[in-house]
């Protein structure tokens, strides 16, 4: 048995001292790069969370109608038959939802029907 | 060098093997982080690009509805429109330094099969883009629905039903009053009416607009009417605006034991708030000296070229009694006219054959109610065209 334990191959203390340091040096330079990865697909699924509240209150304001601001500009075009300057204004309310990143903006017509 | 180095070169190994592995795993973390940013910015993108679309495709048909502005000819290429975060407002062809997004409209007719048959359907297509995302939304113009569509009349016999639920148009719904074949005529038969005769009965067709293609024929034919409901019998037109293609009154008198038949008409506006229009609002287009009221509010009918006539029917006892007045036809010199009528303004069928019978013309009929202010003739240039009221029709969301 002693003899077998003092025949037995094993790392010197500079190899194991080596391989440390190797593996140290390793994670220290991937840890970074995966901790951040790992917060970024975190704060992606939540954005994407936030983006559809975001959207289910802008339909909400949407299906509302009267949720907005009064608004008209002016539209215009070329009627193409005969060439003439069509010029309109359009009347109706800017609804506009939005937190610190994004800004969903959408015009809503006088509801006739 | 001894063999038992190489077990250094094995630690070295497995440190090199874990180089592969983190760095594998570290990319492949990073790339799919990565990924996900971007498909959070181009949800953005798009949640943006989707609701300037529908700003596009709302502003145009708000313009295209309001009866104030002028509708474009068809096809048309609006300018791109522009919505400025920094300014909060959207403008047109002049494009800011900073913006949201450009949105590009064109509205076109469109072929549409509905019902078997090819239609010409108005369809606004909006495209806005923002960043790299485009979005596109398209409304298009509804067919309009006909009267039989709500259960008011059969389409092939032209009988009027009266459901327990009678079907509601939308607020300003136009509806189109046709029969199959079309001269078939809309008319009052057998169970069209239910309560007692002794109490005056209403038929009411309510809508945005009435738009008639088939004659309003309320007794279709003596022998219809001796089947048909004894009584008051009012046919009541709640709109707005109401265009007639031929119409008949009827007026059958009572014998022994039957009482009247008197099948009229009552020219009413639909319910709700903002309906028809002041006096004060129509008094540049009538005739000066009318007498008109601001108080009251007034819709418009319009008769064109088929014949308005009041029928007074005989039965065959009254034959025998009688002898005469079988069918008397009286023409009421409507056709190709166009008034205002004040809400709930009758035309009484029995009150013409009155009228008629003491020796007067039935235009002068008319001419009373002018001068009462429930008929105010429509100055020509203030008239509407039925073509222009057909294309009024609700958009519904295509895309």
């Amino acid at each position: 048995m002693d003899k077998e334990l003092k025949t037995q191959d094993g790392f010197t203390l500079i190899e194991v001292v080596v391989a440390i340091v190797i593996i140290t040096a390793l994670v220290a330079t991937f840890a970074p790069l995966i901790v951040s990865s790992v917060e970024r697909i975190q704060w992606a699924g939540q954005r994407t969370q936030e983006l559809y509240t975001i959207r289910g209150t802008m339909e909400k304001a949407v299906a509302m109608g009267s949720a907005g601001e009064d608004h008209s500009f002016t539209i215009r075009g070329i009627e193409s038959t005969t060439d003439t300057e069509f010029i309109s204004t359009a009347s109706g309310k800017l609804v506009k939802v939005e937190d610190d990143r994004l800004e969903l903006v959408t015009f809503l017509a006088p509801r006739v029907w | 060098m001894r063999i038992r180095d190489e077990q250094g070169m094995m630690a070295i190994g497995v440190a090199l093997m874990l180089i592969v592995v983190l760095s594998l795993f570290g990319g492949a973390l990073w790339q799919y982080s990565m990924a996900e940013l971007k498909r959070v910015e181009r949800t953005e993108q798009d949640m943006q690009a989707l609701f300037l679309a529908r700003a596009g495709a709302e502003a145009v048909m708000g313009v295209w509805l309001d009866p104030e502005q002028r509708r474009p000819e068809l096809p048309i290429s609006l300018d791109p429109m522009y919505y400025s975060s920094a300014e909060g407002l959207f403008s047109s062809s002049i494009q800011p330094e900073d913006y949201l997004g450009v949105i590009n409209v064109t509205i076109q007719k469109e072929d549409y099969l509905h019902d078997d048959e090819v239609t010409k359907v108005t369809v606004i297509e909006s495209v806005a883009t923002v960043g790299s995302i485009t979005r596109t939304a398209r409304l298009m113009t509804h067919p309009h629905r006909y009267g039989h569509d709500l259960a008011w009349y059969s389409d092939e016999t032209g009988r009027i039903y009266q459901p327990t639920v009678p079907a509601r148009s939308a607020p300003n719904e136009l509806i189109v009053m046709r029969t199959n074949p079309q001269e078939t005529g809309i008319f009052i038969g057998q169970n069209s009416v239910t309560g007692s005769s002794s109490n005056r009965r209403t038929i009411p067709f309510e809508a945005g607009h009435l738009v008639f293609e088939s004659p309003l024929k309320l007794a279709k034919s003596t022998s219809n009417l001796h089947t048909s409901p004894s009584g008051n019998v009012d046919v009541a037109l709640m709109a707005e605006v109401m265009f007639l293609q031929g119409l008949e009154l009827a007026y059958m008198e009572g014998l022994l034991f039957s009482s009247d038949k008197n099948y009229s008409l009552v020219l009413k506006l639909p319910s709700g708030e903002n309906r028809g229009q002041k006096g004060s609002e129509i008094r540049s287009n009538i005739a000066g000296g009318q007498v008109l009221s601001d108080e009251h509010l007034y819709g418009e009918v319009y008769f064109d070229s088929q014949p308005v006539v009041s029928e007074k029917f005989s039965g065959w006892v009254f034959l025998f009694w009688r002898g005469v007045d079988l069918d008397a036809t009286y023409p009421l010199g409507l056709s190709n006219k166009a008034f205002y009528f004040r809400d709930g303004t009758r035309l009484d069928a029995k009150a013409i054959h009155e009228h008629v019978s003491g020796g007067n013309s039935a235009a002068s009929y008319f001419d009373q109610m002018a001068d009462a202010g429930l008929l105010l003739p429509i100055l020509e240039e203030a008239q509407l065209n039925r073509e222009e009221l057909e294309e009024i029709q609700p958009f519904f969301w295509n895309q």
